[in-house]
């Protein structure tokens, strides 16, 4: 900040701590996040609960570099050559005794971005239809929402009346799915979100297991919920919570009835907030620092104190927050809406992060003593089963009738997951869960996990979360007597069974007993409720930005900007005298050779002697004027 | 065309130059510029001839005209540069090429 201010820093370097001269060099605390994340978009209004409390606000190591403008550009540089020579060069030209009073070796850093002001005038400009080739400025934040019904809801009952939820009879679990820091496709975080996703997912793969053979009276379902772009606003569940109250979820059912049922084959019944009995979200849950776990409860009725008793009773240490306040969550979303839901949040954290690294470079999975080839006896692995267990064990506690077996979550796919989603890519797991005729079978695959930004499409992390949820929770198909054929074509018949349907998902995976060192040859079919929804802000829904109050503060409205290729290059700059010497000279010769043109015209007739006349007399200069 | 040549007659002359004038009133300034920095010359320095009085006037009331757009476009100009971001989204439909 006080560099900034100085006015004399024209572009930051970083360089990155995996490799090279700084390896490992992480600082002790860091976050590009603001002390009181989501403030903007809480459920409180007022700054003291917003931050839980101003003097010890939730992330007291966020140095906001996120939410401010830098008119510099600031790179980050992981290749440990590269910042070798970046080092190099200054030590040998710009410092020491011989040193010299310009900056000898210097770097050109190129950021271009095309969108200015706010994202009101950008997105304006961009749908401006002037000519003939459209100028896009900027791109609303988006991705996809995932969610996962533990029951089928088959819109049409077997009787055949149609299938109507009941009012609050779903339990609802919830948890983030993207990670946020000042360096692009640098988004990876181990604390936020990565604990939680791998959590849900391993909690909604041991209730399946326990297999619910009827619920309880007041219950009829649990849904998971992934949701995108929490860390900006809360992208996801504002749509979500959207979709919802315009009676779009999981699909606009008015429209399909209207066109004659698109989807003849099945049709899920309408889900909105009245349905929801209550919400447990999972926050950051590492036990780097500790084990301790803390819930956060909010509007708590019997049915959160029941869950609270056994999550209690269970192994794990938790205990009650000594905070009043909600910690910022999606669940500040739902609550905005309707503001009787009974939360609990679930987190390793009591009055402030625990993660010193939120929304930082530094969450990875290093920092927080994880790794695959410790197996599943390390203590995050059993701490996270821990959890999942607990809590599946709870949920179905206080929602089932009948199942067959306890719930207990497996510490093997906690492993595989955290794997993937922290350490690389090139993990077994996405290989497992990875389509035939794409990634990992297709491209290159790399070391560095995927980003979990939000990004302005569709994202390898989101799609890859799908997978890996439906292959955790879904139920093969069973092949019939005659062969599907070759891969393509068994794919094909996999998923031509979702055509007219909303009620299955089928995704064709390849499945761990087909493939090998050479790739896929085979896969399976796969039968599941998990699904994805658009997460784009409603701010940009096509009937309401013409509209829209951007000053509002009721949905987010992040966009990003287009930009062009980011490069950056470094070389030894010539002295200011010279530059000055180049200049003077190349002034004077300019200066010379109008005289000297005008000269040599006017003595033409002399310095050349033959033939060439000059048309009009001899001597005469008037340039002459176009014959019309 | 030379208006030195011979070939070209003062009736000729004076003929162009309030085509010219005419021309310049559909909105084209530059024509009425060219119009009084060609027939100058012509209108204020040759001796005299016959037509000269209508030719030192077409040029002038081009002059005038051309100066009177000029200071227009100028201060068009200058305002649409100060307000354009004030303006906001007003100024943006008036723009046919942002950034």
């Amino acid at each position: 900040e006080k560099l900034k201010n100085t006015g004399n820093v024209n572009g930051v370097i970083l360089p990155g701590i995996k490799e090279g001269k700084w390896k490992d060099k992480i600082p002790r605390a860091q976050s590009d996040d603001i002390p009181c994340p989501n403030q903007d978009s809480s459920l409180y209004s007022d700054l003291e609960s917003r931050c839980g409390s101003t003097q010890r606000p939730w992330n007291p190591d966020g140095e906001n570099l996120l939410w401010k403008n830098w008119d510099f550009p600031i790179f980050l540089i992981n290749d440990g050559n590269t910042t070798a020579k970046l080092y190099d060069c200054y030590a040998e030209h710009n410092t020491g005794p011989e040193a010299t009073t310009w900056p000898l070796c210097s770097v050109e850093l190129k950021s271009p971005m095309y969108a200015a002001k706010d994202s009101e005038t950008c997105y304006r400009r961009s749908n401006i239809i002037v000519s003939i080739e459209p100028q896009d400025y900027c791109e609303p934040l988006s991705d996809y929402n995932l969610y996962y019904f533990q029951t089928p809801r088959n819109g049409t009952q077997p009787d055949g009346r149609s299938f109507v939820q009941k009012e609050k009879s779903v339990a609802v679990v919830l948890a983030r799915m993207d990670a946020l820091n000042i360096f692009d496709k640098e988004e990876v975080g181990f604390d936020s979100p990565t604990t939680g996703i791998v959590t849900l997912i391993a909690t909604a793969q041991a209730i399946k297991k326990a297999l619910i053979r009827s619920y309880k009276p007041d219950y009829e379902n649990i849904m998971f919920m992934l949701v995108h772009g929490e860390s900006l606003d809360y992208i996801g569940s504002n749509r979500i919570v959207y979709d919802m109250m315009q009676e779009d979820f999981p699909m606009k059912l008015s429209k399909d009835l209207q066109s004659n049922g698109i989807l003849k084959n099945g049709t899920q019944a309408l889900f909105n907030l009245t349905n929801i009995k209550y919400i447990v979200e999972l926050g950051q849950l590492a036990n780097t620092q500790s084990s301790e776990m803390y819930y956060h409860a909010h509007n708590t009725n019997e049915d959160i104190i029941g869950i609270i008793n056994r999550l209690s009773a269970s192994p794990l240490d938790i205990k009650k927050s000594t905070r009043t306040v909600l910690p910022p969550s999606s669940s500040h979303t739902f609550l905005k809406k309707m503001p009787d839901i009974p939360i609990l949040f679930i987190s390793n954290f009591d009055q402030q992060y625990s993660n010193v690294y939120f929304h930082s470079i530094y969450d990875n999975a290093l920092v927080h003593n994880y790794k695959y080839s410790a197996g599943e006896n390390q203590r995050i692995v059993q701490h996270l089963t821990q959890i999942a267990t607990a809590l599946a064990d709870a949920l179905v506690f206080a929602a089932a009738a009948d199942t067959q077996s306890t719930p207990k979550a497996d510490p093997g796919i906690i492993n595989s997951m955290l794997e993937c989603f922290a350490e690389t890519r090139n993990c077994s797991l996405y290989r497992d869960v990875g389509r035939p005729r794409n990634f990992p079978y297709v491209g290159i695959v790399s070391d560095e996990p995927f980003a979990q930004y939000i990004s302005v499409h569709s994202s390898f992390h989101t799609t890859m979360t799908k997978q890996i949820f439906q292959y955790f929770t879904a139920d093969v198909v069973e092949q019939e007597e005659e062969e599907c054929g070759d891969v393509d074509s068994c794919q094909k018949q996999c998923l031509m069974r979702n055509k007219d349907q909303m009620v299955y998902r089928y995704q064709f995976m390849v499945g761990p007993d087909c493939h090998n060192q050479t790739g896929a040859f085979c896969g399976v079919c796969y039968k599941s409720t998990v699904f994805e929804k658009l997460a784009r802000s409603p701010a940009f829904e096509p009937d309401v930005w013409k509209t829209y109050d951007f000053t509002s503060n009721e949905y987010p409205t992040w966009t990003e900007s287009y930009w062009k290729s980011i490069s950056g290059r470094m070389f030894l700059q010539p002295s200011p005298a010279i530059q000055h010497t180049t200049l003077a000279i190349g002034l004077t010769l300019t200066l010379l050779s109008l005289p000297l043109t005008y000269f040599l015209q006017k003595k033409s007739s002399i310095i050349f002697e033959d033939g060439a006349s000059v048309t009009g007399a001899a001597g005469s200069n008037t340039p002459a004027p176009v014959a019309l | 065309m030379d208006l030195q040549s011979r070939k070209v007659t003062n009736e000729m002359k004076v003929d162009l130059c309030s085509k010219y004038f005419m021309i310049g009133f559909a909105f084209l300034p530059f024509v009425w510029l060219v119009n009084a920095v060609w027939f100058f010359k012509e209108g204020f320095v040759k001796e005299e001839f016959e037509g000269q009085q209508k030719i030192k006037k077409y040029v002038i009331l081009s002059g005038i005209g051309s100066l009177i757009w000029t200071i227009g476009f100028i201060s068009w100009i200058v305002i649409f540069d100060q307000n354009r971001v004030a303006w906001g989204a007003t100024a943006d439909y008036m723009s046919f090429n942002i950034a």
